[in-house]
């Protein structure tokens, strides 16, 4: 199941260098893309009920089958026997919605694109899936030389997308290779903390069930200094891809010049995939040594919101300042990972951990649903962002003004995801980020009262600058004839609208998955 | 019985005799029949590569007349296999005073260096059609392909001196074959004034271990300075002398000098040779320099090879970083690859783990084959059609010539370490050793250069890409033999990283021999 959700967009992807003619690889594509995503609707409903596929199971060394006692619908088989190395993969509740949702915003990124995309079609649609693949990969790979395959894989075709379809005002081939360069020189310094943690474990083993599962009999958690570096290795490629400050810079250069569905993808994939790390690597497997650099991290994140804030409150250009709102909400999440690894032991293992508004618990819940809210939301804001400069050719902020009554239609999408990112109670983002500060309101509870400044700076700016400067105010007299939006662009932004309305007034659907995994996480932390 | 021997040497004695009748059929032809010619040589090259496998796994010659080929073939499909392959049971017997032997190591070079001729034969047919002395350029092709493998096979000082000038001279007169070009001559005198001195500096090392130890045999001189601790400074020191020979044929800074320039001037194929061949040969001499004769001294050798592999890498990487001619932007390249395949060497534990430098190396070196070659197998293709060399002149290329620039992403990815590579593999495993042995900070060099080479492999990319199609510009066509030795490397760089076991059988058969060189 979850080789095939994998790979099929490699599939779609070879099969269009092999089509003919651009409206049938639009088409193709389009409908190629749906299939993942059935395939992860179907995969999410029936995951942690779903007996494991047991003849997958057999080809798994005993002792990682039984690791992975808390993934579902693994997979295993041997691949690179010298070194141990398995193709394992498997799913939980925090890996779950992020794949589902990685295949929901390539489908709707290609439908998007087979309009506003005429130029090297080919090229285009054959490099989206395979980045699709390539995101999918890292969310499901649970051995380490695995997910680093598979976080490298997507670098590649990003390059090119940014490159190639580019705005030319935006130097698309300076943003394309600073997003190549960051992101690899973080990725490296993984490549060498994962080599490290092979060599210092006993038996050597890539297996991050394994890893986690026996963490504390394994040389490289009791050797302080191994087990720092490896921490930081690990912690630099994920705070570049997130990308906490300092090293954001590459993220609204790359935004900026990216097409819309790239940016899209971009905010809402690519970026989840550094807090995807977090989560899965550094939280279980290091929590001694992210819990002692937990309130540095904190202040990083705390300092992502604010600045990212006060940055996006400067922009003049659209997507640029929506490019900036992502650094602002990633500090959220970062913020949540640092106050669950700052728990002390006992506050771990309280009675009512089921309860998903439990400090820790909450922390990590909210860390991830904001995510995945986050995906939603900016990538309807990238959309809508798109869509205005097809129409207007311009991204400068000073030029917009009244369009609320202009296009009432493309207003009223806009004033709803604009409310659900500065975290309107009701929609999406407001759940995730709420949790988040009551999560870490007991553990870093000075860096919680400076962040929830940052939630009045976010909804200054989007109040400000989005809402009063693009959908307020008087029409410029060129305006006159804007369109509104058209029949597929509606078709775009809707299920991305009706799920940040669903998860603000009734979040427990997605709270419930993830909050599955989240105990699992904690009790890993929790076994120090 | 004896003369039984010789069988050992069938891949080499195969490559020389077709090199004399390439000699004779063009006395007899008079430079017709070139297309022939060339085929002579890729008909020599694969009975080369056939016979290896089947001389591979024997301890006796006389078995070699018995009638079993049937288990020799099954032996090699064993190690070649999908599966991880038991070596317990093939120990070979060690000559003590050999001056040339067909070990393991030495199989697996020459398998390395068959590979290398075929495809850098493919490469050479579109080439050579319509020039002149093409016989003696197939000929003397051979040869070095089987001065290569003698190389890999010298245990005497004697005879590494011998073969690593044979590999020499003919590397001269190659890269000075187009008589008429001014930049190929240039670039062949130059080659060989570095040459001769390089090679007067390892002479005197040479003489150094000989004087102090009275034998020519590199086990022996082993022997010898391991009993002794007296002898660490001069075996550094000669070592180091040594080094400057071997660093020449492998292009380690500060040796490197002739390179950038040889490969520009030199005929294209013959640049894909040189950044393969004596590089490959080079480091079959340091294995056997390092693990068979100053082994003891780690901590001299270690400090020695890091400090050269830092400076070899970063030194080529920079300066590539402002190249715009292709030839010499891989040229550079090249030097900084060897300084990877130098940390493998440098991380050299004897640890018997599969992470252990001297597998790194030579996971290197077959996974650096097929993608460098098949980086210059493109370069060749276009400068055939277009005369083109400079980065700027490959602009649209992939609205001309679709399947070269994606196989050239490919490639230049492969030669950055980017996944799904055999590159990444290589890197995987050479950094991976480093840090098993302690080296973790020559490790952390290692992937800093990494980052800073995909600046200078995605500048050649880019246009291709990114820059209009030039006015007039032409869809590029190649040859049936390009368009082989394009899939070949291509499918073997992906091959290596997707199924890695079977090359690692191969590695582990081939550095088996050191599991008691280093006791």
């Amino acid at each position: 199941m979850l080789s095939a959700i994998t790979f099929i967009p490699l599939l779609g992807a070879i099969i269009i260098l092999f089509l003919p003619s651009d409206n049938a690889i639009k088409r193709f594509a389009i409908i190629w893309s749906i299939i993942p995503l059935i395939l992860a609707t179907i995969a999410w409903v029936i995951f942690p009920t779903w007996p494991d596929f047991t003849l997958m199971g057999s080809y798994c060394p005993p002792d990682i089958w039984v690791a992975s006692a808390n993934t579902y619908l693994g997979e295993c088989a041997p691949w690179i026997p010298v070194l141990g190395i398995q193709y394992h993969l498997g799913v939980d509740g925090i890996s779950m919605p992020l794949v589902w949702l990685t295949t929901l915003l390539t489908t709707l990124g290609l439908f998007y694109s087979a309009r506003v995309i005429n130029e090297r079609v080919k090229e285009f649609f054959a490099l989206f899936l395979i980045l699709e693949m390539g995101m999918l990969g890292v969310f499901v790979s649970l051995d380490l030389f695995l997910f680093y395959i598979f976080w490298e894989i997507g670098l590649v075709p990003m390059y090119f997308l940014i490159g190639i379809w580019g705005h030319d005002t935006d130097r698309p081939q300076y943003a394309a290779i600073k997003f190549f360069l960051y992101t690899l020189a973080g990725s490296v310094f993984m490549l060498l903390a994962i080599i490290a943690l092979y060599l210092f474990s006993t038996p050597h083993t890539f297996d991050i069930t394994l890893l986690t599962a026996n963490r504390d009999n394994m040389p490289w958690a009791k050797d302080a200094l191994i087990s720092t570096l490896a921490f930081l290795g690990f912690f630099l490629a994920f705070a570049i891809k997130m990308p906490l400050f300092p090293f954001h810079t590459w993220l609204p250069d790359a935004h900026t010049a990216a097409p819309t569905a790239g940016s899209v993808i971009l905010a809402g994939i690519l970026l989840k995939l550094g807090g995807y790390g977090f989560i899965r690597i550094l939280l279980p497997m290091f929590p001694g040594t992210f819990q002692s650099l937990a309130l540095w991290i904190g202040v990083l994140a705390v300092i992502s919101i604010v600045y990212g804030a006060f940055v996006a409150m400067s922009q003049n250009d659209f997507k640029r300042l929506v490019a900036y709102s992502s650094v602002n909400h990633m500090g959220f999440v970062i913020l949540g990972f640092a106050a669950a690894a700052a728990l002390t032991n006992e506050q771990v293992t309280s009675p009512e951990l089921s309860n998903y508004f439990n400090n820790g618990a909450a922390a990590i819940n909210g860390a991830v649903l904001a995510m995945f809210s986050h995906g939603v939301i900016t990538g309807g804001l990238f959309f809508l962002v798109g869509m205005l400069y097809e129409r207007t050719h311009t991204r400068e902020l000073a030029q917009f003004g009244g369009f609320m009554a202009k296009v009432p239609i493309y207003g009223a999408l806009l004033l709803l995801t604009a409310f659900a990112s500065l975290g309107l109670p009701g929609l999406a983002g407001f759940v995730g980020e709420f949790l988040v500060l009551q999560g870490s309101y007991t553990t870093l509870t000075a860096l919680t009262f400076v962040a929830v400044i940052g939630i009045v700076l976010t909804a200054a700016y989007f109040l400000w600058k989005v809402i009063q400067k693009v959908l307020l105010g008087q029409a410029d007299e060129k305006w006159a004839k804007l369109p509104d939006l058209k029949g597929y662009e509606i078709l775009t932004l809707v299920p991305l609208a009706v799920l940040m309305v669903l998860i603000g007034i009734y979040p427990s659907w997605i709270l419930d998955t993830i909050n599955q995994a989240t105990i699992v996480v904690l009790k890993a932390v929790g076994a120090t | 019985m004896d003369g039984l021997v010789l069988l050992y040497l069938s891949p080499e004695l195969i490559l020389i005799a077709a090199s004399l009748l390439i000699f004779g059929l063009d006395l007899v032809w008079r430079g017709r029949g070139s297309q022939t010619l060339g085929i002579v040589a890729l008909v020599a090259l694969f009975l080369s590569l056939i016979v290896t496998p089947l001389i591979a796994f024997r301890a006796d010659p006389t078995e070699l007349l018995s009638i079993k080929w049937g288990n020799q073939i099954a032996l090699f499909c064993k190690i070649c296999g999908p599966t991880v392959a038991d070596l317990s049971y093939w120990e070979p017997a060690l000559v003590a005073d050999a001056i040339y032997v067909s070990d393991n190591l030495t199989n697996f070079f020459r398998i390395i260096a068959s590979i290398t001729g075929i495809v850098v034969l493919f490469a050479s047919f579109d080439f050579m059609r319509g020039r002149k002395f093409v016989g003696e350029f197939y000929a003397l092709f051979l040869l070095a392909i089987a001065a290569m493998m003698m190389m890999a096979g010298s245990t005497n000082l004697l005879m590494i001196f011998l073969t690593l000038e044979f590999l020499s001279i003919v590397s001269y007169i190659l890269t000075g074959y187009l008589r008429e070009n001014k930049k190929s001559n240039e670039a062949a005198i130059k080659y060989f004034l570095f040459g001769a001195i390089a090679s007067a500096i390892m002479l005197y090392g040479m003489s150094m271990f000989y004087g102090a130890t009275g034998s020519l045999n590199l086990a022996q001189i082993g022997a010898v300075i391991t009993a002794d601790t007296n002898y660490e400074v001069l075996a550094l020191f000669a070592a180091a002398l040594m080094l400057a020979g071997i660093g020449f044929k492998i292009a380690l800074v500060p040796f490197h000098m002739w390179a950038p320039d040889a490969y520009e001037g030199a005929p294209t194929p013959v640049t894909a040779f040189l950044s393969v061949g004596p590089k490959v040969a080079g480091f079959a001499i340091l294995l056997r320099l390092t693990l068979q004769v100053i082994y003891v001294y780690q901590f001299d050798w270690v400090a020695l090879y890091s400090v050269v592999a830092v400076i070899t890498m970063t030194l080529g990487n920079v300066i590539a970083l402002t190249q715009s001619n292709v030839k010499r932007l891989l040229a550079y390249s090249s030097i900084a690859q060897a300084g990877y395949m130098l940390i493998g060497v440098a991380s050299i534990s004897g640890s018997g783990q599969p992470l252990d430098g001297v597998n790194a190396v030579l996971i290197y070196i077959a996974a650096y084959l097929f993608t460098n070659l098949g980086a210059f197998l493109v370069v060749i293709a276009i400068e055939n059609k277009t005369g083109a060399v400079d980065i700027s002149q490959y602009g649209g290329m992939i609205k001309r010539a679709p399947a070269l620039a994606i196989l050239m992403t490919y490639f230049m990815l492969s030669l950055a370490g980017i996944p799904p590579t055999a590159g990444f593999l290589g890197k995987f495993f050479v950094f991976g050793s480093a840090i098993n042995s302690g080296l973790a900070w020559l490790a952390v060099i290692g992937v800093i250069n990494s980052v800073i080479s995909l600046f200078y492999y995605m500048r050649v990319i880019r246009p291709m890409f990114f820059d209009p199609t030039p006015e007039g510009a032409q869809p590029i066509s190649y040859s049936r033999w390009l368009q082989t030795g394009l899939v070949v490397t291509a499918v073997m760089t992906l091959l290596i990283m997707l199924f890695p076991t079977p090359l690692f059988n191969l590695v582990s058969y081939g550095t088996q021999i050191f599991g008691i060189a280093m006791r």
